[in-house]
């Protein structure tokens, strides 16, 4: 049987690390609930999908969660 | 069903390119359209099947163990179906999934992994994905 390559986008990677997701993409300081970003932000939501999608194209070691920042973003 | 190991990491390379692939979503975000049956907030294994052309509006949310507010007002926050759709249409992505499918809150993680997860990964399998995009609220 053969797998799927997955990719998990996660606000909250300590507790994703513990289902060890193949890949995993970590939009720092992103709210529960705006994993992509808040309302109505649709180049953010695309942008970090890309970015979580790159994971795909860039490999990592099975099970690295890629952490990244988003200067223009503030969710304090 | 074997157990899995703590330690085993399940991998799969991607061989291929982005810009000709089909992607779909799987989701615990408690998704579904406004005209299926909700889920039981308390705890559900069920799954619903997302067309991938539904927006927003077409969309609500059951799951009460995260803030949903902002998704509410545009879905694609949590569960990007617009968002892959649009990077289908200007050539970022081949293309998506005819449906993306989605879970709501539970905890009864064996019956997930005896019943749900062997269902879901057929249901998955047979869209013939090259990328299945995980998002969780």
């Amino acid at each position: 049987m053969e797998g799927i390559p997955t990719v998990l986008i996660t606000v909250d990677p300590e507790q994703s690390w513990q289902a060890r997701p193949s890949r995993a993409f970590h939009p720092v300081g992103f709210r529960l609930g705006q994993s992509l970003g808040p309302a109505g932000a649709a180049e953010l939501h695309k942008k970090v999908l890309t970015d979580a999608l790159d994971l795909l194209i860039h490999p990592q070691e099975p099970g690295t969660i890629v952490h990244k920042e988003y200067p223009g973003y503030s969710q304090s | 069903m074997s157990e899995i190991s703590r330690f085993c990491i399940p991998y799969t390379p991607f061989v291929g390119k982005l810009e000709t692939s089909r992607v779909g979503i799987v989701t615990t975000t408690g998704v579904h359209l406004r005209t299926q049956p909700p889920f039981t907030p308390e705890g559900d294994t069920s799954y619903r099947l997302i067309p991938a052309e539904a927006t927003t509006n077409q969309l609500t949310i059951t799951h009460e163990h995260y803030d949903r507010s902002e998704a509410l007002k545009d879905i694609n926050c949590v569960f990007p179906v617009e968002t892959l759709c649009a990077l289908a249409a200007e050539g970022t992505l081949g293309s998506t999934t005819s449906e993306h499918l989605s879970m709501g809150f539970s905890q009864a993680l064996r019956e997930i992994k005896e019943k749900a997860a062997p269902e879901i990964a057929d249901t998955v399998r047979k869209w013939k994905p090259d990328i299945i995009l995980l998002t969780a609220g």
